[in-house]
């Protein structure tokens, strides 16, 4: 039997824009701008549904960088109507919220806890203080390089004990290392749950004494967060056990899918597939609307077709035409074109003409630093341009990514040189 | 590939020309300027690589020398394969080519392309088949198909300018250092202005704040007055109390003071007054109802108390009854009756009358036995049938009888016609044999006649024939005379049948017997010429016609012999044809009689037959007509037995006993209407008698007057009885209603007695609850009563009043005292004086409440927006389009850091075979002045490099060193596709003019080189070029160019 019933969440980022997206039709841009909300809206609806003791939201609930007044206002507005529903919310501020962060002058309900830059211990509910408490923290600023899990202090044996917190447990490579800590450190802290905010991407590092969850972002905002996205109901029994319930609340979602056109003749057919993804990506979406990548590959005829100027861009509207004004739509953001044309490179390769000169320097320029340099020869020219470089110094291509581009362009020159003939 | 030799059936200047064996490699056409070099050039192109599209600027090269345009060229492959091309006009504009092997078996078409290498007619003509003008021309680097083996083959690549100047294009297109119109320009551009709005958009966060600040410090304010204005209310209110409550205050103390100067009174009924006056009505109405009722009970009994006069009568009801029912019969049948006994006497006049009709011997009884039943009816009708069927039909057998007795006459006298007309015909001399007998012997007789007379015309022929024969001379010429007696015999046989064939029968047989004759004749005497001489005398024709004529003659005698006795029975004085066309009439005419009398004859017969018939049938009629009469008497005489049994005159036809039936029946009808009226009359006296009857003893009991005899006065009687009994029924009827009123009268007038009482009684108990002696003194008590209820009314109200304003215990005592300390005018003044503070301060709440209001609108709108949201989104997208744009030209960047990476290794290690090729035939040439060529990769331009290392291009050579370097080129694009494809025959047109000799020399000395692998002809109308070549050949020790001249 439950004894305490609580939804984790993290990371609303509400007003947060998308990112990665190319173009957008009206009606779609309207849809992604309302996503957060709607997802934050899910998410107090699932609370007041599921007769939840409390709301924990882990960090990040906003971007202080956008200044965004509706954010923070709709935001209390939720936490207004599960304090009308007797629901408890404990808050903690992330990096993208700091408490130094700029906020409006908002009134928190009673029944809503934020925690400040000091470590707090709060009842769940204050009536009943046995069943649980919650220790939390914020930013107080958003360069958070500590450890923030001792200050949280240790768990009480006798209580079950919740932290919330927004960190970087295990120093992720992958996430900015803000209040980084590791597994050890909360599993030393006799907290019995950890309520984590950060990761976007939903994980249990634990599953038990403690728990540690990240519950991910309730609603993807760029290509790389594709999937369903939601929050976790946490379930406590007498044993303090934890059961975990994942809800997806997202309402648009991400998608990726590839295409192989190798057999692929003809334009008409080659729709034909796009639609064809799509409606997989909209079967696949549990009636969410859908943002799609779909990436061409093999080689083939239809390649010398996508080579010509602004295909690419009609594909996306022919079947954007179709699918953006439905309900649910789906919006197709980008077709990555890495189709390349009926070639053998290997064969190629070993040839005297020129072309064979041409991929072996491809080739070569891949382990050699001197001759990579000397392909980079140019690139400065915009991404250190004082007018691009705010915007373009940090994607300046390096690396992997020096490699793949370098590949994209031997691609270019193929199409342009070799044409047909090895068709 | 080498030509081995040409044929030009028409081709330019050219026809019917041969040139080869081309057995060397090297092969010069030496011939003076117009001797059609060119023409020779041209011809090989066109029967190698098809005749060119027609247009003004190719020229055609029409066969001006005659013979059909094309010809031959004979090719052999490097492995000795002979192929002949032959090509001529066709339907293609190419040609129509016809290709064989040495042997004479055709080819396939494909086999010439592939001993053509497979080259392009272009480059065919501008690398193996030039011109002095063509190796002047740039066209040789301006050529695609040419220029793409100058400078890429071996590269495998065919387009390398266009890819660099496509991805610099596209470059430069998304980014350009300096520039202001690319993509990443523009999306940067937006990007600015995207950020500058956000930051006035994000100006709005720091609007909420002061707004919210505002707020707060408005609400303050606002709670802050609203304590104040409550306050001033308060005061107000209590003065606006004071105000109200004066009215009640002076009314309560008014009241009171008036109740102190009143007598008192403990107790008086509620509503005294009222209940006093209603009482006092309601006893009055209930005397006026007791006095209404006293009145009706009088009226009831005299009503019921009623004596009835005829009062019996009711016992006579059913009597009564029945004579009013009977009334309107009794009426009908007292005025019925005089006219039903004027009809009944009409009725008798009208019997009377059909009984006269009928006889004197008729009367009623008689008229009433008469049988006039069907059966009677029915006999009569059969007599008259009887007697008429028998008229008739003996009038029918009479008109038969006459009609057949007048056939009879005209039958007879068409009989006695048919004698005379018999009698009066001519009787013919021939009977109808003798006639066809006539008939054949007059067409056998013309047959004969016709014979004979062509007969007598074949003997006048051969007597003129004999008279000729017998007046020619024999002697002269015998020879010559024979051959014209034969040729005649001859032409006279073959005249004789011919004529034979023509006339037929004897004269044919003889004309055949004296044809042959002369044809036999003609031969002998042809032959007797032939042999020798002719015996002297009477011509050899003589002879023979005479016999003919002999034969003739008799034949004629013969036949007429036979004519006259075969014709004998016609007695003909002469047989001709006149005669024998009288013989013919006359056979006519006697035909015509024998026929006419033939008919006569079976006319008569005929004739004789029908009156026979007729009078056969005439006598049948009179045995008819006698039989007939004798049925008409039978059934005469059976009526007439018939109407004498019936009493009735035998002269009565059935016809008149119909009409005789007809009366008795209107009679007896007329009896039976005089009965009926009769029996009518009687009923109608029988029901008058009796309605008098029921009158009488009624009207006699009841004082009614009535004269029995006279029907009127029974009439009004019975009306009077009837009347009388209705008005003792109503009399009756009114009396007992009366009685009844009565009943319910006395019962209402109890009733009406007790409601009086009653009301007095409560009356009387009102005044004395009222404390009253009387009623006007009840009156007294109650007006002071009133007075005194309505005094404590009013200081109650004033009471109630004041302590609905004040409140309840102290306050209301509060008040009271408030009110003893002021007066209306102070309230006056203090209310004014709180309304104007109350005003100021509303004032002023308004002011912060719009103001309130303005927040609140404006906190609602930055609330509501989503214009940041939406700029940030669109900043993404630009960014991202940004981020895209760079993606984009770093690829294409790196694509072209690519290309010059390779191409400048590739320049520098392999520099293509074609350049290299080039550079030592150029080398060769120049002796050395120049050291290299070079083809810059992707670029259509060649440099070459002298001796001192200066660079130039081909337009800063001198014209003999430019053709020397296409020329090299040439050699090196023949040298780089020779080592690939079949070596093609090297056809050049004074190409060597504008050399010097030493280069000159040179040139031909690579030509010869070149001949090693390629057939080279050389084209010239300078004999020094075939020195030069033969020198050539010295120097490279090969055999002599073969030289041949073109006249």
């Amino acid at each position: 039997m439950s004894i305490l019933r609580f939804v984790h969440a993290a990371d609303l980022h509400l007003d947060s824009p998308f990112v990665g997206l190319k173009a957008v039709a009206d009606n779609v841009a309207s849809a992604l701008r309302d996503a957060t909300f709607s997802a934050y809206e899910n998410i107090i609806d699932l609370c007041i549904d599921e007769q939840v003791d409390a709301l924990l939201v882990a960090g990040d609930v906003y971007d202080a960088a956008d200044r965004s007044l509706r954010a923070q206002l709709r935001f209390v507005e939720g936490l207004r109507r599960l304090d009308e529903a007797g629901i408890r919310s404990f808050i903690c501020h992330g990096n993208h919220d700091p408490l130094d962060g700029w906020e409006a002058r908002l009134v928190y309900p009673k029944s809503c806890t934020r925690f400040l830059k000091e470590a707090e211990v709060v009842p769940i509910l204050e009536e009943d203080p046995g069943r649980g408490v919650v220790h939390g923290i914020s930013y107080a600023t958003g360069d958070a390089a500590e450890n923030l899990v001792p200050s949280l202090g240790k768990g009480d044996p006798e209580t079950f004990s919740i932290g919330l917190l927004h960190a970087n447990v295990g120093s992720d490579a992958a996430h900015e290392n803000y209040a980084p800590c590791s597994l050890d450190d909360l599993e030393r802290s006799e907290i019995d749950y950890w309520a984590l905010g950060h990761v976007h991407s939903r994980q249990v590092l634990s599953e038990r004494t403690p728990t540690v969850v990240y519950p991910g972002n309730p609603q993807g905002r760029h290509p790389n967060e594709a999937g369903a996205r939601g929050v976790y109901v946490v379930d406590v029994d007498e044993g303090r056990d934890v059961r975990l319930d994942f809800r997806a609340v997202d309402t648009v979602r991400w998608a990726q899918a590839d295409l192989d056109v190798s057999r692929t003749d003809t334009v008409p057919d080659l729709i034909e597939g796009l639609h064809q993804r799509i409606q997989d990506a909209l079967a696949e979406s549990d009636g969410r609307s859908v943002v799609l990548r779909i990436r061409l590959a093999g080689r083939g005829g239809i390649h010398a077709s996508l080579r010509q100027p602004r295909v690419i861009e009609d594909l996306m509207s022919k079947v954007n035409d179709e699918w953006a004004e439905r309900s649910p739509f789906a919006w197709c953001e980008r077709i990555e074109d890495e189709t390349a044309a009926p070639f053998n490179r290997e064969e190629r390769v070993e040839g005297a003409d020129f072309l064979a000169e041409v991929l072996k320097t491809v080739d070569l320029a891949k382990d050699n630093a001197e001759l990579l340099d000397r392909l980079r020869n140019g690139l400065g020219d915009l991404y250190e341009h004082r007018r691009y470089r705010s915007h373009l110094s940090e994607h300046a291509p390096v690396d992997d990514d020096l490699v793949l581009l370098i590949d994209e362009a031997e691609a270019i020159v193929v199409d342009l040189l070799a044409g047909d003939d090895d068709a | 590939m080498k030509i081995r030799d040409i044929g030009i059936d028409g081709f330019g200047r050219f026809s019917d020309v041969k040139f080869g064996p081309l057995a060397r490699s090297v092969t010069v056409f030496v011939g003076p300027n117009e001797a059609g070099k060119s023409t020779l050039l041209e011809f090989v192109r066109r029967m190698l690589f098809g005749f060119p599209r027609k247009s003004g600027r190719v020229n055609p090269y029409p066969a001006l020398g005659g013979g059909r345009y094309g010809g031959r060229v004979s090719i052999e492959s490097m492995d000795g394969r002979v192929c002949n091309v032959r090509r001529t006009t066709g339907g293609s504009f190419r040609g129509d080519v016809v290709l064989t092997s040495a042997s004479g078996q055709p080819l396939p078409e494909n086999e010439l392309a592939a001993l053509l290498g497979n080259h392009s007619r272009d480059v065919f003509e501008q690398v193996f088949a030039f011109t002095l003008e063509d190796l002047f021309s740039d066209a040789l680097l301006n050529d695609e198909n040419v220029n793409s083996q100058i400078y890429s083959a071996g590269m495998g690549v065919t387009s390398l300018p266009a890819a660099v100047r496509s991805i610099e294009s596209d470059r430069t297109g998304i980014f350009l250092k300096g520039g202001s119109s690319q993509k990443v320009y523009d999306v940067h551009g937006k990007i600015v202005e995207m950020d500058n709005r956000l930051r006035e958009v994000s100006n709005n966060a720091t609007r909420y704040g002061e707004l919210t600040d505002r707020r707060r410090h408005v609400g303050d304010e606002l709670e802050s007055l609203g304590v104040r204005r409550q306050e001033i209310q308060s005061r107000y209110n209590h003065q606006v109390m004071l105000q109200n409550a004066w009215g009640g205050w002076i009314d309560l103390n008014s009241a009171e003071e008036e109740l102190s100067d009143l007598p008192a009174i403990d107790d008086f009924p509620a509503d005294g007054l009222n209940r006093l006056e209603a009482l006092q009505e309601r006893s009055r109405a209930a005397r006026r109802e007791y006095e209404s009722a006293e009145n009706r009970v009088s009226d009831a009994e005299r009503a019921a108390d009623v004596r009835i006069e005829h009062e019996a009568i009711l016992e006579y009801s059913a009597e009564v009854g029945r004579l009013q029912n009977g009334r309107t019969a009794f009426d009908g049948s007292v005025k019925d009756l005089p006219e039903r006994e004027t009809e009944l006497e009409s009725h008798r006049r009208t019997l009377g009358e059909s009984l006269k009709d009928l006889g004197p011997d008729w009367d009623e009884r008689r008229l009433e036995e008469f049988d006039l039943s069907i059966s009677v009816r029915q006999q009569i009708s059969e007599h008259g049938e009887r007697l008429a069927v028998a008229s008739a039909e003996l009038t029918d057998a009479r008109s038969t009888l006459s009609q057949d007795r007048t056939a009879l006459e005209e039958a007879e006298d068409a009989e006695s016609n048919a004698g005379r007309q018999l009698e009066a015909a001519e009787t013919p001399c021939l009977d109808a044999d003798r006639i066809r007998g006539h008939r054949h012997l007059v067409r056998a007789t013309r047959s004969q006649l016709d014979e004979i007379s062509r007969q007598r015309q074949n003997v006048m022929n051969l007597k003129n024939q004999l008279k000729g024969v017998e007046g020619a001379a024999p002697a002269a010429g015998a020879r010559a005379g024979g051959r014209i007696a034969a040729s005649f015999s001859f032409a006279f046989g073959i005249a004789f049948a011919v004529a034979g064939a023509i006339l037929g029968g004897a004269a044919a047989f003889i004309s055949a017997v004296a044809g042959i004759a002369f044809v036999v004749l003609g031969i002998y005497l042809f032959t007797s010429v032939k042999s020798g001489p002719a015996p002297a005398g009477e011509s050899p024709l003589a002879q023979p016609i005479r016999e003919s004529i002999h034969h003739a003659e008799a034949d004629i005698e013969d036949r007429q012999s036979r004519m006259k006795h075969d014709a004998a029975p016609l007695d003909l004085e002469e047989i001709d044809e006149s005669s024998l066309l009288a013989a013919e009439q006359k056979i006519d005419r006697e035909e015509d009689l024998l026929r006419e009398r033939t008919l006569l004859a079976e006319t008569l017969a005929a004739a004789q037959q029908f009156a026979k018939q007729r009078q056969i049938r005439a006598d049948k009629s009179a045995v008819a007509v006698e039989d007939a009469e004798g049925r008409l008497k039978t059934a005469q005489r059976e009526w007439r037995e018939w109407v004498t049994a019936r009493g009735l005159s035998d002269t009565l036809m059935p016809e008149t006993a119909d009409v005789l039936q007809g009366q008795v029946e209107l009679g007896r009808s007329r009896l039976e209407d005089v009965r009926s009226w009769q029996q009518r009359i009687l009923a109608i006296r029988k029901d008058i008698d009796e309605y008098i009857e029921a009158v009488e003893p009624l009207a006699t009991a009841f004082d009614v007057p009535i004269e029995r005899n006279d029907p009127r006065t029974v009439a009004v009687a019975a009306d009077r009885l009837v009347e009388l009994m209705d008005e003792v029924r109503e009399d009756v009827r009114t009396r007992t209603d009366a009685e009844a009123e009565l009943e319910d009268a006395r019962r209402q007038l109890k009733d009406r007695k007790g409601d009086l009482r009653k009301a007095d009684e409560e009356l009387g108990q009102l005044l004395r609850s009222g404390g009253a002696e009387d009623v006007e003194n009840f009156r007294v008590r109650a007006g002071l009563f009133d007075r005194r209820t309505k005094l404590d009314d009013n200081a109650r109200a004033a009471h109630d009043g004041l302590r609905r304003l004040s409140g309840p215990g102290d306050l209301l005592e509060s008040l009271k005292s408030d009110l003893g300390e002021t007066n209306p005018d102070s309230i006056e003044n203090e209310i004014n004086r709180l309304e104007a503070e109350r005003a100021d301060v509303d004032a002023q709440r308004e002011s912060l409440s719009t103001e309130q209001g303005e927040i609140r609108k404006e906190l609602d709108g930055l609330i509501g927006e989503e214009e940041s949201s939406r700029l940030r989104m669109e900043r993404n997208v630009l960014r991202e389009q940004l981020r895209d744009h760079a993606r984009d030209w770093t690829r294409l960047t790196l694509a072209r850091n690519l290309l010059d990476e390779a191409r400048r290794k590739f320049e520098q290690e392999r520099q293509p075979g074609v350049v290299r090729h080039a550079q030592e035939f150029f080398a060769a040439i120049t002796d050395g002045r120049y050291r290299q060529v070079y083809a810059p990769l992707g670029e259509q331009t060649i440099t070459v490099t002298d001796a001192d290392g200066r660079t130039k291009q081909p337009s800063e050579l001198s014209r003999g060193t430019r053709e020397q370097l296409f020329l090299s080129l040439r050699f090196g694009l023949i040298r780089e596709l020779g080592e690939r494809t079949e070596p093609l025959p090297v056809v050049v047109d004074e190409v060597l003019v504008n050399f010097d000799p030493n280069r000159a020399l040179r040139a031909a000395v690579a030509f010869t080189e070149l001949s090693r692998t390629n057939q080279i002809l050389v084209f010239t109308c300078h004999p020094t070029t075939v020195e030069l070549f033969r020198n050539a050949a010295g120097e490279l020790d090969v055999e002599n160019p073969d030289v041949v001249q073109i006249v």
